[in-house]
């Protein structure tokens, strides 16, 4: 299909466009009046209130499964403690695993962790809350999501905090052929990477810093070296300027790269050299992930928000 | 693009003035916030839910608006704002239990792809990684020019021209797979 062709179908798709979106076009002065008189009495929108409703429905289920759930084992074990895990809350008023992580200064999160299950009796994630806490005693929900088993490296956020000195990134990993997961806090700063908080469910799972880079690692028996490694750049947008970690790195064939961004920027890039894989896929909205295919070196041109910047990539066997 | 130089400037601070400004507005820009949000999250209803919430805040900021931009900037960069705030609160929807999850997962692909998102050549473009079919939609499909796209996504506009270059080399391959004619 050449140039000429592809513009012929995306004209063609324009039209296609017009008319689905005729189908479904409101009526402008009443979505006007709507506007006015739901913003006079603070209204919020329909997904809000389904989203509120959701969460009702959800607090009432799991209220009701947490009673008679018995903890996983693999998740009542008491992994290696991090230094910046204070103390473990085994039992807290509403039988919600959770424990506290502090991250000095006096601020300090609540993590809950709960296993969740499906129709078989399996466990297919962890639904992970992450609440923050006030010092009169009350707390606000920062984040929350389901780890699910899954083999790649998702979710992979970014928590900005505006008056923590750390940013968070939190971690999962699965492994869906052996029913694993596990997962990570960690907070950034600059240079540094501190874990804050882990739960290894995974065998030979692990994470460390190279340069202010995560690698996590965890057993996998499709690879060839019988695991897999995936380096984790956060990429902090100061200013406009992208800034990374590092300006080099050195990959393996076969292990991948998740380059990271804040929730609230695109953070794209792309392989000039061609020695890397982009994996295109829709939960990297905020991230870019590769895999290292070929030997050589690579130079990944990094984009996001307004700012460029540019990570060499020297892969070895 | 015709609205490119939209609107700069006058700060309506009447209430009679404000909601006769809203309503230019929405009659104006309306339909385009709609297309730009069902770009983002592929659900007719969120995407009018998004559109309803855009015009809120347009017409609570109306007075805040400095017109150092179009109106028409300010509007579509509230709506990627409200997107980007939508996606992320898609991990919020991932705390269902998976009992719940399937069932709720279930109606909404009926509702989503009910009108099955009309013609081969729109759907796959629908299908391309998200940062990829908005700039492809954007251009293409609401014929934005790149500077405009650039500034609304907030992104350089040498990162739009590489992401519709991609988008164009990824939606050639769909289609060559769907042999569309």
């Amino acid at each position: 299909m050449n140039e000429r062709e592809l513009d012929r179908l995306l004209t063609q798709g324009k039209k296609e466009a017009g008319d689905f979106f005729s189908s479904f076009m409101p009526v402008h002065t009443q979505l006007a009046a709507e506007a006015v008189s739901k913003s006079r009495r603070t209204w919020r929108p329909r997904a809000v209130r389904r989203v509120a409703l959701a969460a009702a429905c959800v607090a009432a289920v799991l209220a009701l499964a947490l009673l008679a759930w018995p903890p996983h084992p693999e998740y009542t074990q008491p992994g290696d403690k991090p230094s910046a895990l204070v103390q473990a809350d085994d039992a807290p008023a509403d039988n919600v695993p959770a424990e506290t992580v502090a991250l000095g200064e006096g601020k300090e999160f609540r993590m809950n962790y709960i296993p969740t299950t499906g129709r078989d009796g399996a466990v297919p994630g962890i639904m992970t809350v992450l609440w923050e806490l006030s010092g009169n005693g009350s707390q606000q929900m920062a984040y929350s999501s389901v780890f699910e088993y899954c083999d790649t490296v998702y979710p992979a956020m970014i928590i900005p905090f505006s008056d923590a000195n750390y940013d968070m990134l939190l971690i999962a990993s699965g492994d869906s052929a052996h029913g694993r997961i596990g997962y990570r806090l960690v907070g950034y700063q600059a240079n540094a990477i501190r874990t804050w908080w882990s739960r290894d469910g995974l065998p030979g799972g692990d994470i460390s810093v190279q340069d202010g880079v995560a690698v996590e690692k965890a057993a996998d028996d499709t690879q060839q070296s019988g695991s897999h490694v995936t380096y984790i750049v956060p990429i902090q947008n100061t200013s406009g300027a992208l800034v990374l970690p590092v300006d080099r790195l050195r990959l393996g064939v076969g292990e991948r790269l998740l380059l990271i961004g804040s929730s609230a920027d695109d953070v794209d890039a792309e392989s000039t050299g061609g020695l890397m894989n982009r994996v295109d896929s829709e939960p990297y909205g905020q991230a870019a992930m590769f895999t290292a295919v070929n030997t050589g070196e690579d130079v990944l041109h990094i984009s996001g928000g307004l700012g460029d910047n540019s990570l060499t990539v020297s892969i070895v066997e | 693009m015709e609205a490119a130089g939209m609107g700069a400037g006058r700060r309506p601070k009447k209430a009679d003035e404000r909601e006769s400004t809203l309503n230019y507005l929405v009659r104006r820009f309306g339909d385009r916030v709609i297309k730009l949000a069902y770009y983002h999250v592929r659900d007719r209803y969120l995407a009018e839910d998004i559109c309803q919430e855009v015009f809120c805040r347009v017409y609570r900021h109306l007075d805040r608006f400095r017109g150092d931009s179009s109106y028409y900037t300010w509007i579509y960069r509230i709506t990627i704002n409200l997107c980007r705030d939508y996606k992320a609160s898609a991990y919020f929807r991932r705390m269902l239990p998976a009992r719940m999850e399937d069932e709720v997962i279930a109606a909404a692909e009926t509702r989503m792809f009910e009108i099955a998102e009309g013609g081969e050549v729109f759907s796959k473009v629908m299908d391309l990684p998200l940062k990829l079919r908005t700039v492809i939609a954007l251009y293409y499909f609401e014929e934005m020019k790149t500077p405009e796209i650039a500034q609304v996504l907030g992104i350089s506009e040498e990162n739009v021209r590489k992401r519709l270059c991609r988008g164009r080399e990824l939606l050639r391959e769909k289609l060559l797979q769907g042999a569309v004619k």
